[in-house]
């Protein structure tokens, strides 16, 4: 039973509600995820500290070449924004693709990255935007890559009974310098967690040039949203094409380490799966970055 | 690569329940005002029961069917109509409410043929007139004879009942009569198959129906339209997924079942061979969509990959494991990699 629900009108005071209760509040914000585990008693909090009323922190927008999301954002927000849609297109399509319109109106970006699942759309597509979380507690705030954020043993290392994610922030891909692309399979068209997801950002100094860098995210393949380091190893300083994605996307596969499991299919099936998607999403990635592609 | 491809299923299925007596029963009461109150145990569950009786009700008795007010499914006033199952309830509980409708307006239809002079069997009821049928400028306001029945003393009421004509199945040999009439069908898909991820789209879906006659051609299409999404479900996604006896998937986030992004367009064709037995001809159509729509995507997708499948839901794996197999490379198979 919860004890009490508080709705603070600044962060500071949220904080300090948070430290009132050392340890036994917790933060929501559109509780799409923490309602269902506090109802299935998977996560244990006697005090909610409800952060919706922040609207400063409900904000998607340019500053000082980064662009700077507000973690009240909700995934329509991002899906809708038509700066994403300009400068980190897979982001908006990634955001557009979670749960239902509903859940997506309500659902959060912080929310979806403190919860921490291995698969989740919008979190998967930030990664390979080599994002950076702004994390506030009564000690200070503190920038930290959100890769970090994610334990190896999967969970988040934020700690949401003392801290809070305020910002995600990461630079745009700039025009014919960076391609990025989200894909996804699902059991079926809407509202369904995904099969397999991926999301990849590749980096160029100069037109058809050797890729200077690449970052390959996918989801479920363990137990925190997987980065194919040996893929992306491969890509830096080969040129795009054929070639290089397809060694890329082999590598990827051998690297993740998805499990059998009988709603998402066997892990063979999901590695071949890894390998078939991580080549259209490079693919996809390329023809963004050469301004030929459909750009998602 | 995307590979398309086109199959058929076709069905024919019985109206009723299986060789057994299986009536229904209604009551019609024709009101001064030409109000018709129309009570029968069939309930709608959404298919559109009550908006079809009514109409079966309002045609037999010539008045518009905003008139009839349908009182259903309440076992404290209303007659046993059996269950809305079997594809039924037009056929069976349309003949009753038909028949209802017709002993309640014997009376009038004396009066009218005494009237007019006519032999009873010449009279016809529409647009709230009596007529001969061979005269039809000859007719009498419906209020008007009504009136002159309650100078008789008469009111305009009437039971009905139809019980389908069906024999016992004998034990041994499986003969006899289960289903006084037969709905067909015959489905065609079109269907897009990833041959990458196994991945399916239902691209197009033709479903012609024969359902006698189509008593409400918009409600016709609905439960075609429903059972088609039904039979997509039943043949790419539904799975009761047991472990141990327990049901890993019992909710709906987890049985999935086709949203109205996995839906194609559908077009239905309404075939109307009048069944002779029917209410106005018509037969049913409730469960019948769903049946060909499964085999009709599992032969486009044969079609498009020159492979036969036999299991069901065909999901994406089973799909590119056999893709696998065709080309050598070996099926997918659980438990062969570290987790």
């Amino acid at each position: 039973m919860l004890e009490a629900y508080y709705k603070p009108a600044s962060l500071e005071e949220a904080l300090s509600i948070l430290d009132d209760f050392a340890g036994r509040a917790r933060v929501i914000a559109g509780g799409t995820d923490l309602v269902l585990q506090l109802m299935h008693k998977e996560v244990a909090a006697d005090v909610l500290v409800d952060i919706s009323g922040l609207r400063q922190l409900r904000k998607i927008r340019e500053e000082n070449g980064r662009i700077v999301i507000g973690a009240l954002s909700t995934h329509t927000d991002l899906s809708e924004s038509s700066l994403l849609q300009e400068k980190a297109p897979l982001l908006s399509a990634a955001a557009g693709s979670v749960g239902s319109l509903q859940i997506r109106n309500v659902g959060t970006v912080g929310g979806n990255i403190v919860n921490a699942q291995p698969a989740a759309d919008t979190a998967v597509a930030l990664l390979a935007l080599d994002a950076t979380a702004k994390v506030v507690s009564l000690s200070g705030e503190k920038q930290v890559l959100l890769e970090e954020l994610y334990s190896p043993l999967g969970g988040s290392n934020l700690n949401p009974c003392r801290e809070i994610l305020t910002e995600i922030s990461f630079a745009p891909l700039s025009k014919s310098k960076a391609g990025g692309a989200f894909v996804r399979l699902a059991r079926r068209k809407a509202v369904a967690l995904p099969v397999l997801n991926v999301a990849v950002v590749i980096h160029s100094e100069e037109a058809k040039g050797a890729l200077t860098d690449a970052r390959i995210v996918m989801g479920p393949v363990a137990l925190t949203p997987f980065r194919a380091r040996k893929a992306e190893q491969v890509l830096r300083g080969s040129f795009p094409g054929e070639e290089s994605f397809c060694r890329a996307a082999g590598l990827a596969a051998d690297e993740a380490r998805p499990r059998d499991s009988r709603f998402r299919g066997s892990a063979a099936y999901r590695k071949e799966l890894a390998r078939v998607m991580v080549l259209r999403a490079l693919t996809i990635a390329q023809s963004n970055l050469d301004g030929q592609g459909v750009n998602r | 690569m995307k590979k398309r491809g086109w199959g058929l299923g076709c069905m024919w299925y019985g109206i009723g329940n299986t060789g057994m007596p299986n009536p229904s029963g209604a009551f019609v009461e024709l009101l001064d005002d030409a109000t018709v109150i129309l009570l029968t145990g069939c309930a709608d569950i959404g298919q559109g029961s009550n908006t079809a009786l009514a109409q079966i009700v309002a045609e037999e008795l010539g008045v518009a069917l905003e008139m009839v007010k349908v009182v259903s499914a309440d076992t404290g006033v209303t007659p046993d109509a059996g269950a809305t199952s079997a594809s039924r309830q037009t056929y069976i509980s349309g003949n009753a409410v038909r028949k209802a409708a017709e002993t309640a307006k014997k009376p009038l239809k004396e009066k009218a043929a005494a009237l007019l002079k006519v032999a009873e069997e010449q009279i016809e009821f529409r647009d709230y007139k009596i007529f001969p049928s061979f005269d039809p400028k000859c007719a009498l306001p419906l209020k008007n004879v009504i009136r002159e029945c309650r100078r008789d003393g008469l009111l305009t009421l009437g039971h009905g009942s139809f019980n389908p004509d069906t024999a016992e199945l004998d034990k041994e040999s499986g003969r006899g009569i289960p289903y006084a009439t037969y709905a067909f069908a015959t489905q065609w898909a079109e269907v897009e198959v990833d041959t990458e991820t196994g991945e399916v789209t239902v691209l197009k879906i033709v479903a012609a129906h024969d359902v006698g006659k189509a008593i409400n051609p918009k409600a016709v299409e609905g439960q075609i339209e429903g059972g088609c999404s039904m039979g997509l479900g039943y043949a790419l996604m539904e799975e009761v997924i047991l472990e141990k006896g327990m049901i890993l998937n019992p909710g709906l986030s987890n049985y999935l079942i086709p949203t109205f992004k996995d839906m194609p367009e559908i077009i239905s064709l309404i075939v109307e061979e009048e069944e002779e037995t029917g209410p106005f001809g018509a037969k049913g159509v409730g469960e019948p969509p769903l049946i060909p729509t499964a085999p009709a995507i599992l032969n486009a997708v044969s079609n498009a990959l020159g492979i036969h499948f036999t299991e069901l839901p065909l999901t994406p794996e089973k799909i590119l494991s056999a893709l696998h197999e065709k080309n050598n490379k070996g099926a997918f198979q659980e438990g062969d990699l570290d987790a």
